[in-house]
């Protein structure tokens, strides 16, 4: 339902359509099983194509931050539309301990900033 | 519009949630509610659906197009005929919930809602109707910014913006030259446009050409939205430019150019090019005199009004070098 790229450290989980509660579920377990699978230390999630987020979403959502960051791999939810977003305000839902960030690009750095390159230790060392 | 059909979505299964969700903002969109109340709606259905499936495994959303008083909305309701609501109050705080869910679910439903009604009787099932009105705003919104060329105290641009229940002109007239002459002429236009609204663009370009024989003449373009059909028919003569801005992101192409032919009304009437484009709500239509550089950053046109997109091309796009005027107006479109 939700591809799912591997991406350096990083899984990346586009949304491509409005998800019905079990596809959301199932996205939140198979990202939590890939990030041990793959020892990612970043997930960005993709929710640009979302067309609502209620409290459903947003209570899978929090849980999936949680749990990866517990197995130590931080989440990024990127792509919130502006209507969206105005409605999560008004309806009193918040991602509270939930990283997010505009869009993918901007989800890729600020992984960037929050994990140190994988290889920068070992090369100051040789210094 | 307030035809009293409404739409009645089973909620069976999980699939449904989304079903009843995409109908709801569909309806709302043709109502007119823009898209952060559509997506508030869809919001609803989906909370109010989920709570059918997770606390009486089935029933039904039932959607309908309102009016009342001149107002319209949409009116929303849950059935089902579940164990009911034990405690209607409890269920509408913030934080409570007996799904193990955010209990977000209601409250955020009734923050939303004008109106918010919950009766449920154990036993009998629950019934939760909603509804919520749209916001009265004029079908067309128009805003304009203009500025005399450096050292002339009068423009020789003018405008015409006249709005009927069913039908609207917007004009752009630039009066050839600049000074008292150039403003008369473009005023003579204006009366003369004044006088025959309603009538066809290419009509009143022509009435115009007729009345300014012995002037120096004007460029104008022209645009007549028709309410009923969601149309704009527009026209250009001479060098004032026109972009259709489509308010929908998702709109491809995002904009539309009005097609200009070289030419004085007055003088020299080309053969026009009328064309006619279909319109949706929150379309925005500018028209600029060739003193205005007709552009602008794509999200201005949908998140600014007319006037502050009018205002912002003009200090934007101002040349300085001769009379300016920027004319923009958004179609909002709805039943009269």
């Amino acid at each position: 339902m939700v591809p799912i790229l591997k991406h350096g450290q990083y899984l990346i989980a586009t949304v491509q359509a409005a998800l019905s509660d079990s596809d959301l579920l199932e996205l939140r377990d198979q990202l939590v099983a890939q990030v041990g699978q793959y020892r990612a230390r970043g997930v960005i999630l993709d929710v640009t194509a979302l067309d609502v987020m209620d409290s459903f979403a947003v209570r899978t959502l929090r849980t999936l931050a949680q749990v990866t960051r517990l197995r130590g791999a931080e989440t990024v939810i990127v792509g919130i539309a502006p209507e969206v977003a105005m409605s999560m305000v008004e309806l009193g839902m918040t991602l509270d301990g939930v990283s997010t960030a505009l869009d993918l690009e901007e989800g890729l750095a600020m992984l960037g900033q929050s994990l140190p390159p994988p290889l920068a230790g070992s090369r100051s060392r040789g210094k | 519009m307030a035809s009293n059909g409404e739409t009645r979505i089973a909620v069976d299964s999980e699939p449904d949630l989304i079903v009843a969700r995409q109908k709801g903002r569909a309806l709302a969109a043709e109502i007119g509610f823009d898209s952060t109340d559509q997506t508030l709606i869809a919001t609803a259905i989906s909370e109010l659906s989920r709570n059918i499936r997770l606390y009486a495994k089935r029933g039904e959303i039932v959607l309908c197009a309102i009016a009342e008083n001149g107002r319209r909305g949409i009116a929303l309701e849950a059935r089902d005929e579940g164990p009911g609501i034990a405690d209607v109050t409890r269920a509408l705080e913030p934080g409570f919930s007996t799904s193990g869910g955010l209990g977000l679910g209601l409250p955020g439903v009734r923050r939303l809602a004008d109106e918010f009604e919950v009766v449920s009787n154990a036993g009998t099932g629950t019934r939760v109707s909603v509804k919520k009105w749209l916001v009265h705003r004029p079908w067309l919104e128009s805003g304009v910014a203009g500025s005399a060329l450096p050292g002339q105290r009068e423009s020789g641009d003018a405008h015409v913006v006249w709005c009927q229940p069913e039908a609207a002109v917007v004009a752009v007239v630039d009066g050839l030259g600049h000074g008292s002459e150039a403003t008369r002429v473009a005023a003579l236009a204006v009366a003369t446009i004044d006088a025959a609204t309603p009538a066809a663009p290419a009509t009143m370009i022509q009435l115009c050409h007729d009345r300014l024989r012995t002037t120096r003449g004007v460029v104008m373009s022209m645009a007549a939205f028709d309410r009923a059909s969601s149309t704009m028919t527009w026209v250009g003569v001479g060098n004032v430019a026109g972009v259709l801005l489509r308010g929908d992101h998702h709109a491809s192409p995002s904009e539309e150019h009005l097609l200009l032919r070289g030419g004085v009304i007055g003088a020299v009437l080309p053969n026009l090019y009328v064309a006619t484009l279909p319109v949706a709500p929150g379309d925005t239509l500018v028209f600029a005199t060739d003193g205005v550089r007709l552009e602008l950053p794509s999200d201005l046109a949908r998140r600014a009004s007319p006037q502050q997109i009018a205002n912002q091309l003009l200090a934007l796009g101002g040349r300085g070098t001769d009379d300016a005027l920027v004319v923009a107006v958004r179609f909002w479109g709805g039943a009269a």
